[in-house]
């Protein structure tokens, strides 16, 4: 497979089919899917005992406020991506022996930045089935001409009277699944309950600096790179057009992976880690399906 | 409960900032050591600060 693959690499694709593109795209995606993500498995754990390891650290002054919150941060901001490739059935598909861990993973951490783990799923499904579309993709809001205007509109979004929130109600009750709305406000309101009570106990100032501030820098960052960067300018859609690879000034890891996002779009099972890999590999095909393939 | 739950989503912008931006700014003023003017304490301080941006946040749907 390994050697077939890299003859697709390197021989020129005009004179093959769709049908026979799709076939050789699929064989790569193959390739690059199957493996146990341990990567995605230690991540979203080792990331969640971090940041409440910090609160006590923070508290007792063994970690000074500034540097937790530097470290809570990076934490806030790590949450997604794991819950992402659960999302995705990446670490276990309905009915195999680990799919409590698939669920485990999305559960144990989507919390941490004010999300139910079911809600995160069912709006992204969506957002792949609809990318692009301004009136059923439920991340639409987060399209802008430049990236100054994105990160405004990432904050205005989140606003009382942003438009964003509906919409992923609307998602929600597109797909059946009313009973996350309510989900979604427990968590929000049990959010604010703990903040209140932090800072009515004395410390106001952890919980603004360990979660409060944290959350809204993560989602901002996660909101740029994860949704506007790879599908902007966003004004076309279908398989190979509702997203892009592109070149990140700061670099893959960076920006989490998203310059490859093209290939998440077309072949979702992919774990994370693997679709630069996997990029490399099919962007011949990717060319011949006339992509927005960037520097990349 | 549903209008309970309603009314309280409906007036997040003003529990939020007596919920949590009055005590921020108190425990900030009183971290930097920063005396307010007047001779109002921090608390008051920020119950006036955090009271007025609330409400023009609950007026206008928007903090920004």
């Amino acid at each position: 497979m390994n050697a077939h693959s890299n003859n697709i690499v390197r021989r020129d694709l005009s004179d093959l089919t769709p049908a026979q593109l799709m076939k050789l795209e699929r064989q790569i995606a193959r390739k690059h899917s199957g493996d146990f993500p341990w990567l995605m498995v230690i991540w979203p754990f080792a990331n969640l005992v971090c940041w409440l390891a910090l609160w006590p650290l923070v508290l007792t002054g063994t970690v000074p406020l500034w540097a937790g919150f530097l470290i809570a941060t990076v934490n806030l901001s790590l949450v997604y991506l794991p819950t992402h490739d659960a999302q995705h059935d990446i670490i276990a598909r309905p009915g195999q022996k680990l799919r409590w861990l698939n669920e485990l993973i999305g559960h144990a951490t989507s919390w941490m930045i004010i999300y139910p783990f079911n809600v995160l799923r069912v709006t992204h499904l969506d957002h792949h089935k609809h990318a692009n579309d301004p009136k059923l993709d439920p991340d639409y809001t987060s399209h802008a001409p430049g990236p100054w205007s994105a990160i405004w509109r990432t904050l205005t979004e989140r606003q009382p009277n942003g438009k964003r929130g509906g919409d992923y109600l609307e998602a929600l009750e597109r797909a059946g699944r009313k009973d996350l709305i309510l989900m979604a406000i427990v968590y929000k309101l049990g959010f604010l309950a703990i903040l209140f009570a932090l800072a009515w106990s004395g410390f106001a100032l952890e919980a603004f600096f360990l979660w409060w501030l944290p959350y809204h820098i993560a989602i901002t960052y996660l909101t740029f790179f994860l949704s506007w960067a790879p599908h902007h300018p966003g004004t076309r859609q279908g398989r190979y057009h509702d997203t892009r690879s592109w070149k990140s000034a700061v670099g893959n890891i960076g920006s989490m992976g998203m310059q490859f996002h093209i290939v998440h779009h077309l072949h979702p099972y992919i774990p994370l880690d693997r679709t630069p890999a996997a990029y490399r590999e099919m962007r011949p095909i990717l060319k011949a399906r006339g992509c927005d393939l960037g520097e990349m | 409960m549903e209008k309970i739950l309603t009314l309280i989503l409906k007036s997040l912008p003003l529990i939020f900032a007596f919920g949590f931006l009055v005590p921020v700014f108190t425990q900030g003023i009183d971290a930097i050591g920063w005396v307010p003017p007047f001779g109002i304490s921090s608390l008051v301080f920020a119950i006036i600060v955090a009271g007025i941006w609330g409400l023009i946040a609950q007026i206008r749907g928007s903090w920004i």
